[in-house]
């Protein structure tokens, strides 16, 4: 076990990464792995902010692909 | 020799009429290698012997009149996450270091059923996914156009040493548009035909939803034929004959694309609105056609690239995160961060991105848009390398699955190339490349060279 797996209190950065069994990458490579969390925190972020400026037409074909297979092809 | 500068077919002509061999060809080509690539990168593999004994294979089919196929003598050369039987395959990375593959990839095994020669391996980005890096076992790519810059990637060996004249021909993969990406920074041509068009078996997946392989060339011509050869449907003709006119065709310009946030530079464009006169000029209609902001399709993007490459690298990243590049290390560690939900949530607005573009294809026969919204940025800015990634229009087509191609459309005050793409609807990469050899024939930019 890593130094970044023991110590206490984790943030929840830290919480994550070890949930995805990182340890190893999160004892020797922590701020890549913060910084790869913090892009998927932003993206997700500005994802939903863009879903939310969608048409209204564009919002309920999003709404109606609820339970569709996610496959496109 | 002048005929390197030529098309594939006026090289196969010489090639049928005797005027010279396969190995005097294939030895032509490997004096441009030796005496450029140890500016530019490209090769990760080269095996001279190996190469120069399909040559001596080739010419003795000649010899006896049994020419192999469409490609009998061409030398082709592979991006390396690409098997090829006998050479290695190690992804640019030191995961892969020691990797031989016993068997070719299918649009090698189609290739070399062909007759194509098989050059080597060339330069990717780390596993496609990172940007250009100096932690790794091989040094990344360079723009043959000035050597400080980025040849674009992932395919970056296949843009530079297409465009520095090292083969003719070259196949790449494109997940976010990592084909037409090096077109675009080294002024050759990359396409990408609809998903699943050419086969992905064999080849070491990125995201395979997105994953595309597509061809790099400097001519039309000679991305026809390569598609003719590699396409699992083989429908389409070898030759892409430019239109005698444009009158007829729709054009939609998505101008607003690179004119939003993020901008594209004024020199860029200002090649995309002259490109759009001169279709005008060819007698198509140029209409402005509306679609979402850039960061949109490059969010979504991401966010299924990112999930569906951690899938792949999870194993590795948890074990081995320090054979990885650290830029690549922090890209692929981005997906261990997105839930199924997100995964889900970017699946369903692909979806509708995809409806979106075939409503435009109802509207439009071909879109005109943007590829890279600034020329090639210096190779050692990793901040400027990262700006850039963002301000690229190609993966729309990504995420649609329908057919794209990157072509040249001017030159910076800088003398690096500027870019333009052309898209169509599924099934139509004939009509896409007959557009492409109209554009190519109307304009004089793919005669350019860079200043190697």
């Amino acid at each position: 076990m890593s130094d970044a797996d023991t110590a206490l209190p984790q943030t929840a950065w830290q919480q994550e990464a070890l949930s995805q069994g990182l340890h190893k990458a999160l004892a020797e490579h922590a701020d890549d792995v913060r910084s790869a969390r913090d892009a998927a925190l932003a993206r997700r972020g500005t994802l939903n902010a863009m879903l939310a400026a969608l048409p209204e037409q564009d919002q309920q074909r999003l709404a109606a692909q609820i339970g569709e297979t996610p496959w496109i092809f | 020799m002048d005929l390197l500068n030529a098309d594939i077919a006026s090289q196969l002509g010489s090639l049928r009429r005797g005027e010279l061999s396969p190995v005097q060809l294939c030895e032509a080509w490997l004096a441009r290698v030796e005496r450029y690539d140890p500016l530019l990168n490209c090769f990760v593999h080269l095996d001279r012997d190996d190469l120069l004994a399909q040559a001596r294979r080739s010419e003795a089919r000649y010899l006896r009149g049994e020419v192999l196929g469409r490609l009998d003598g061409i030398p082709v050369a592979i991006k390396d996450v690409i098997d090829v039987a006998g050479m290695p395959t190690t992804a640019h990375s030191k995961i892969l270091l020691g990797n031989q593959p016993n068997q070719d990839a299918d649009c090698v095994a189609r290739l070399r059923a062909e007759g194509a020669l098989i050059m080597g391996k060339l330069a990717t980005h780390e596993f496609a996914r990172g940007g250009p890096a100096f932690d790794l076992p091989f040094a990344p790519a360079r723009n043959p156009w000035n050597t400080a810059h980025h040849p674009g990637g992932s395919s970056s060996g296949a843009g530079a040493g297409v465009a520095g004249g090292l083969f003719p021909l070259a196949i790449g993969t494109d997940t976010g548009g990592s084909v037409r990406n090096p077109a675009a920074a080294c002024g050759v041509i990359g396409f990408k035909g609809g998903y699943d068009r050419i086969s992905r078996n064999g080849v070491f997946p990125l995201s395979p939803t997105l994953d595309h392989v597509g061809p790099l060339a400097r001519h039309v011509s000679d991305i026809a034929l390569a598609w003719r050869c590699l396409d699992r449907q083989a429908k389409d003709p070898e030759t892409a004959r430019p239109y005698d006119d444009l009158r007829g065709m729709r054009i939609g310009y998505l101008r607003d694309l690179h004119l939003g946030t993020p901008k594209a530079t004024d020199e860029t464009a200002q090649a995309l609105d002259a490109a759009a006169r001169t279709l005008t000029d060819l007698g198509a209609v140029v209409e402005e056609a509306q679609t979402w902001p850039l960061p949109f399709y490059f969010d979504v993007n991401r966010i299924v690239l990112s999930s569906e490459a951690w899938h792949i690298h999870q194993p590795w990243l948890r074990d081995r995160p320090q054979d990885y590049a650290a830029i690549t290390r922090r890209g692929l560690l981005e997906g261990a961060f997105y839930s199924a939900g997100d995964y889900l949530e970017a699946m369903r607005c692909r979806k509708l991105i995809r409806s979106h573009v075939l409503d435009l294809f109802e509207r439009y026969d071909v879109l005109l848009l943007a590829s890279s919204f600034t020329p090639a940025c210096a190779i050692d800015d990793p901040h400027e390398v990262a700006r850039t990634y963002s301000q690229q229009a190609r993966v729309i087509f990504n995420l649609s699955g329908t057919p794209a191609i990157g072509m040249m459309a001017g030159l910076s005050k800088d003398g690096l190339p500027l870019s333009l793409q052309f898209a169509m609807a599924d099934n139509r990469e004939h009509d896409l490349l007959r557009l492409a050899a109209t554009w190519e024939r109307a304009t004089p930019w793919h005669a350019m060279r860079p200043p190697l």
